[in-house]
């Protein structure tokens, strides 16, 4: 391990549902981030949250043993709420609701989220970005559209937080930077 | 000795019962106050109204005792719930509150932080094309909310100090390197735990089970996951210290990658993950 601070890089549930389910437009983004984990350069954040819906998907298949022996990779950090993170996401919750910022909706439906989706902050969505927040990641890896357009719009801007696909490479691979510097 | 005449108990009057917000455009072509600046704001000044009665430790429920539509006037008042009587007391205070902080922008004694930043929500929830005023009963004279209102309410809130927050602990776990082990001391046995994400700042982990020992022996320098009580400092992420009711000892090297996991599992047909994702926690 490093004895410099890496990057921590929370991932949405939707990130290793992808990897299980083999998802070509997902797998080779995403696949590339090992790199960055098993070389100490980032950590791979698994809120709580969402780690729950990964090991429901797997419970009782064949994916259950490999799924399990793959969180406990040295690499990988289970993030786990707390007070401050139900305080932060409630926050959250009540911000990102069309009921107390009315132009949320026709913003993001703008944006190209699904009406249906473009609403409100659900409770495990908004779980899932307080914990980022909370554990000052670099960067919440997810596809969700909402998310994504929350981002942009205002979470961005306000905390520094990267929330984005994995296509978009984050930081430089250890290597390429001591080759730029 | 002459008997001393009892004086009459003043009847209470509608104005001492209720409170109202009263709506009305600045457009004089289009008097008309638009239902949603009215419903919203007529929402938020309601909220400000139950948390005050929620503060001042009152059950009541709000009825609304009058509503027209020409002025887009809300008339309400607070009636207990258990016994159905209204309670002019919390009108009479949540006036009194009001004009204080108007008059002062300093915080008034009933006016707590939460009944006044619900408060600010509601002054600061008024349309511009819109003038709000407040008052109580129908008859009295209703003041308009100003930007001075707005700016008086902002200084009240800015006033309080932020309330001091405190270390607490948590149960949880957390990974880590193993790193100094100081196990010699039964008094205190621990060991430190460098932290990936702070490594500038390893947590001092206790632990009183002596069979903890060989555990940590075989995972020094190594990541191991413990199980405990995790001691937080406000505003800090990670903990500092923690006392440890159990150790996992993390594989050195990784046996399964995310290679491995590729398509081990198959969603129903026509799903991808982000769909599956959104339909579970749409559902809830």
């Amino acid at each position: 391990m490093q004895s410099s601070k890496p990057t921590l890089d929370v991932w949405d549930s939707c990130c290793l549902i992808g990897i299980l389910n083999g998802e070509k437009d997902k797998l080779a983004a995403l696949l590339a981030q090992t790199r960055f984990f098993e070389t100490g350069a980032a950590m791979l954040g698994l809120p709580i949250a969402a780690l729950d819906e990964v090991i429901i998907l797997s419970d009782g298949t064949s994916a259950e043993e490999k799924v399990r022996a793959f969180l406990l990779n040295p690499y990988v950090l289970p993030l786990h709420p707390n007070l401050e993170i139900s305080f932060k996401s409630k926050n959250l919750r009540i911000r990102f609701d069309v009921k107390n910022l009315p132009e949320l909706h026709d913003k993001a439906v703008a944006a190209g989220v699904p009406k249906d989706q473009a609403k409100k902050l659900r409770v495990k969505d908004s779980e899932i970005l307080a914990t980022a927040l909370f554990y000052e990641a670099t960067r919440l890896t997810t596809f969700d559209p909402f998310l994504l357009f929350l981002a942009h719009e205002y979470i961005e801007k306000e905390t520094g937080l990267i929330v984005d696909r994995p296509a978009s490479p984050f930081l430089p691979f250890p290597e390429e930077e001591e080759r730029v510097t | 000795m002459p008997k001393r005449k009892r004086e009459p108990t003043p009847k209470l009057s509608q104005d001492q019962l209720s409170l109202s917000l009263k709506l009305e455009t600045t457009d004089r072509n289009k008097p008309n106050v638009d239902a949603d600046d009215f419903f919203l704001a007529a929402e938020k000044w309601l909220r400000a109204l139950k948390i005050f009665a929620k503060e001042q430790g009152e059950h009541v429920k709000w009825e609304i005792v009058d509503l027209k539509k020409a002025s887009a006037l809300v008339e309400v008042q607070p009636v207990r719930v258990e016994t159905g009587k209204p309670v002019p007391n919390l009108v009479r205070k949540w006036e009194q509150g009001l004009k204080k902080v108007e008059q002062t922008g300093r915080p008034a004694p009933k006016l707590t932080p939460d009944a006044l930043s619900a408060l600010r929500d509601f002054v600061f929830s008024i349309p511009t094309n819109t003038v709000a005023s407040i008052g109580n009963g129908p008859a009295s004279e209703r003041h308009k909310v100003t930007p001075l209102t707005q700016r008086r309410i902002e200084q009240a809130v800015a006033a309080f100090p932020p309330e001091p927050k405190k270390e607490y602990v948590a149960q949880g776990s957390i990974r880590g390197l193993l790193a100094v082990l100081d196990s010699w001391n039964p008094e205190e046995r621990s060991f430190r735990l460098k932290l990936p994400m702070a490594p500038a700042k390893p947590v001092k982990c206790t632990y009183r089970d002596i069979s903890l020992t060989a555990e940590l022996g075989e995972s020094f320098e190594g990541m191991v996951e413990i199980t405990g009580q995790l001691r937080y400092k406000p505003e800090h992420p990670w903990p500092y210290a923690a006392d440890v009711e159990h150790i996992t000892t993390l594989p050195r090297k990784p046996k399964v990658s995310l290679k491995d996991l590729v398509g081990l599992v198959k969603l129903p047909e026509g799903e991808d993950s982000v769909s599956y994702v959104r339909s579970l926690r749409d559902a809830e």
